[in-house]
């Protein structure tokens, strides 16, 4: 059995844990009785993949069908992948141990760009053909949905189909069509004809039906497809409150990123960041009611046991009740010592106010994201956040007794300057002394940690068109940030150059990056977000040697005329808007957001006939 | 004298309420797929089972509070345990018996609450009293070989004053003698799987790993062994009374 030859080499890898399953609200259906049967796939570690909410989402959604059954799998750690290849274990499910290949779908979740070349290598281990075309009848449906699911182009000849959007409703829709399917040919599945009727559920991109055409320096000219209505528009989840989720999760067996429960406040988010492609992507934003949230809250607290609970959104402090639904969820769950923790503050007095009221107990670090150093540039990105906001947010926290302080900062953004640089240095340090000044005799205790990471242009958002900084450009940036931001009581937190460019290219990329992708996997790179296996080296000779020129690519502005590689893939919100935010970004005009009732026009509501749903009052 | 009591600061007055807390010390089991789970997977996932089973565990105070749980000797991920034990701190005085139940109710597969018993104010603490463990290493050989060549290296070993072995530590490799930590050696073959069955010093100041014993015997026998199936378990462990080996569990039934 597999399960054995598993354990047999599990003591001579490091954290055995993650390959072995049996946690708390685990399910194990029979796999006789289900008619469909998926495995969810994380292209990255247990501990990255079991902090993902859609995970336990989907689990736990599709396993409360009857007829279908779903199990999941990470990417194994590099000991475990030499083990399991020297010894002809395929990638296995972590529910009952069956070969990945046995499943009718393979799903995975596209969170992260530097996770590509880790779905190849799961493809790989499983024993599945890499590429689609090269998948037979007997061959799982391989498919994708996730963030980055919204330019799907690098990777479009690797799966059979995408799902665009929220999954909730489409995934089950697709199931079904494939239980019919297989029904209607005695548990055989015709591929091409599954194809061709999957591609008319809403949501879902065959990529097979779409061809394009490119310009000489490699962008597109054209594309064309062969069904009808070859626009993809995402799916979108209306009557939010109502929709699955999840109250028996999985607790993970040995400690992830994430260690606690979640409830999901709402989904999307009504500010328009222009560099931020969630704030594009989820749109509308749809909260859930207070009642709701409490009540699975509660449920969450009986059956995981989890002592910490998060408030999970886009932007938790901008739920419509947010104050009443924190206190009344901590008046419940104090005595059962649960904490409770916001994932994303505002930059204001209001959400230090929150923090303090909700975490009695723990007085670690409260991270602001003002994002740019000066004011001129936070127009620029639309991040409606003022210098008087920030001192005003970090003074009550220091008044409130934290001590150590986070701030987030990018760099590389369009129209920078050495100014806006300089306001990084500038509010850090003036943070500090602030924080000193009035922890008086604890001054000494005072941290003020800096995380700086490098702007990437992501599809969908207004500042799609902009251009990277060179990576030595933004190694400069950095190496002054390092100089400046030396210290006591000061840390400086950068992202890797190198990594945050090849994002980039991955990002905007087009069906040409998909071989480069393939090119780099086959030269050994895997767990590109992980630093330790990052091989620049590598991805330049693959760049090479598919004749890809991904500097020009990305370090230099797009035309707004352009043919965009995922011009088929409609989000709702639409390109005149976008077009119209990338200028007024240019110009340092700031865009109000869409809250209460105020409207910047971006298309969606009219487009996908949906509204914001405002329910933290009800 | 007695007007002190009033003026006492508030912290003394709490900790004259702790009185009323009880020390539960259980015993549990960790096979199967649970072996593979490190010491702090366990410390976590008996926390959230306590809160599931809504235990009145008793949690540390400041910054970040956790539950005062204190374990025995902690097994090496990978060792299965079958009698361990830990002692949980409760805010009031429980049902023993229930306590067992509801825990027990709330542990994944692999692992199980076997008994509980209330320990006395005052008692030591399980790694206070612990001093051997009983393992029995199991591992297929490469070479046929006889069972009386195996019986034979396991009293050869017993027979040595001295076991070297090389044992990386904070200062380096240096060279460490387990034989007076070895009490107890047989040796079986079934076929080709080779059956230890040991007892060993299991101590803070000189534990001898049953990896170390194991590969004692490899080497006498002059067989590499299969990594891949290596299996040991940990069968019990044990306090010294009066020369008699007693589980932490039958300690408190002398107290």
């Amino acid at each position: 059995m597999l399960r054995d030859k598993v354990y047999a080499v599990l003591s001579q890898v490091e954290k055995p844990a993650r390959y072995i399953g049996n946690e708390w609200n685990i399910i194990r259906k029979s796999w006789d009785d289900a008619a469909v049967k998926m495995v969810f796939a994380y292209p990255d570690t247990y501990e990255i993949g079991m902090s993902h909410l859609g995970l336990q989402i989907l689990y736990g959604l599709i396993n409360s069908r009857e007829d279908f059954l779903m199990e999941r799998v990470f990417a194994p750690w590099v000991d475990m992948e030499e083990k399991m290849r020297r010894l002809g274990i395929p990638l296995f499910s972590l529910e009952s141990f069956r070969p990945v290949k046995d499943f009718d779908v393979v799903g995975f979740t596209l969170q992260y760009e530097l996770n590509y070349t880790n779905i190849l290598n799961m493809l790989d281990l499983a024993g599945i053909p890499i590429k689609s075309s090269d998948r037979g009848d007997e061959d799982p449906l391989v498919v994708a949905g996730g963030p980055c699911a919204f330019n799907p182009e690098p990777l479009s000849s690797f799966f059979d189909f995408f799902l665009i959007g929220d999954a909730e409703e489409a995934l089950l829709e697709i199931l079904e069509l494939l239980k019919e399917s297989k029904l209607s040919q005695n548990g055989r599945l015709d591929r091409e004809q599954f194809l061709k009727k999957v591609s008319e559920v809403e949501g879902v991109y065959v990529p097979r039906f779409y061809s394009f055409e490119y310009n000489p320096d490699g962008t597109v000219r054209d594309f064309s497809s062969e069904i009808p209505s070859h626009r993809v528009i995402k799916r979108v989840v209306r009557n939010f409150d109502n929709v699955y989720f999840p109250t028996r999760p999985l607790v993970p067996i040995t400690e992830v990123i994430h260690d606690r429960m979640m409830v999901e406040a709402a989904r999307g988010c009504v500010r328009g960041c222009r560099f931020c492609q969630a704030g594009v992507i989820y749109r509308p934003v749809r909260e859930k009611s207070k009642d709701n949230l409490i009540k699975q809250a509660e449920e969450l607290a009986r059956s995981t046991g989890h002592g910490e609970i998060s408030l999970v959104s886009l932007n938790t402090a901008d739920y419509s009740s947010i104050n009443d639904l924190a206190l009344e969820l901590s008046k419940r769950l104090e005595n059962r010592r649960i904490s409770i923790s916001l994932p994303s503050l505002r930059v204001d007095r209001f959400s230090v106010d929150l923090a303090r009221a909700v975490q009695r107990v723990r007085k670690s670090t409260l991270t602001f994201a003002p994002e740019a150093g000066t004011q001129r540039l936070r127009d620029v990105i639309n991040k409606g956040v003022s210098e008087e906001d920030l001192w005003e947010a970090v003074s009550a926290a220091f008044e409130a007794g934290w001590d150590r302080i986070k701030l987030y900062f990018m760099i590389g953004l369009p129209t920078e300057t050495e100014e806006d640089i300089d306001g990084i240095v500038r509010l850090s340090r003036g943070v500090l002394e602030l924080g000193r000044k009035i922890r008086g005799k604890d001054a000494g205790r005072v941290k003020v940690t800096v995380s700086v990471s490098s702007f990437v242009p992501k599809s969908h958002t207004p500042l799609q068109w902009a251009a990277q900084d060179r990576i030595e450009v933004l190694k400069e940036k950095q190496d002054y940030l390092k100089r400046n931001l030396r210290g006591k009581g000061l840390v400086f937190n950068w992202h890797d150059a190198q990594q945050s460019f090849l994002e980039a290219v991955l990002a905007k990329g087009n069906r040409e990056t998909g071989k480069v992708i393939f090119s780099a996997w086959l030269k050994g790179c895997k767990f590109d977000s992980w630093a330790e296996f990052f091989d620049f080296d590598k991805w330049k000779t693959a760049f090479e040697e598919q004749g890809y020129d991904p500097f020009s690519y990305v370090n230099f502005p797009w035309k707004t005329d352009a043919v965009l590689p995922w011009d088929h893939i409609d989000t709702g919100v639409s390109k005149k808007f976008l077009i119209r935010e990338y200028e007024r970004a240019l110009k340092e005009i700031p865009t109000e957001s869409c809250m209460g009732g105020r409207c910047a026009g971006c298309g969606l509501c009219p487009a996908l006939e949906v509204y914001p749903e405002i329910r933290g009052g009800d | 004298m007695q007007a002190a009591a009033s003026v006492l600061p508030w912290r003394y007055i709490l900790k004259s309420e702790a009185v009323i807390r009880v020390r539960i010390r259980f015993e549990f089991y960790k096979e199967e797929a649970a072996r593979f789970l490190s010491q702090l997977d366990v410390v976590r996932l008996f926390e959230r089972a306590a809160r599931r089973a809504a235990l009145p565990i008793v949690y540390t105070q400041g910054y970040n509070p956790h539950p005062k749980i204190s374990f025995g000797p902690a097994l090496a991920v990978g060792i299965a345990g079958k009698r361990e034990c830990v002692d949980w701190e409760f805010e009031v005085p429980v049902d023993v018996e229930r306590a067992v139940m509801d825990l027990d109710a709330q542990m994944p597969c692999g692992m199980g609450i076997r008994d509980g018993k209330e320990v006395p104010v005052g008692s030591p603490s399980i790694n206070a009293v612990v001093k051997r463990g009983e393992y029995i290493i199991s591992c297929r050989l490469k070479d046929s070989l006889s069972p009386e060549e195996v019986e034979k290296a396991a009293a050869k070993i017993l027979a040595q004053e001295e076991i070297p072995i090389k044992k990386r530590t904070k200062r380096g490799m240096e060279i460490k003698n387990i034989r007076p930590g070895i009490y107890t050696l047989e040796g079986k073959l079934n076929g080709n799987i080779l059956t230890i069955k040991a007892l060993l010093e299991l101590s803070p100041s000189g534990s001898v790993s049953p990896y170390a014993v194991l590969v004692a015997v490899l080497e006498e026998l002059g067989d590499l062994g299969e990594q891949e199936s290596l299996n040991i378990v940990r069968t019990g462990i044990f306090a010294l009374h009066r020369g008699k080996l007693l589980t932490p569990m039958e300690i408190l039934a002398l107290e």
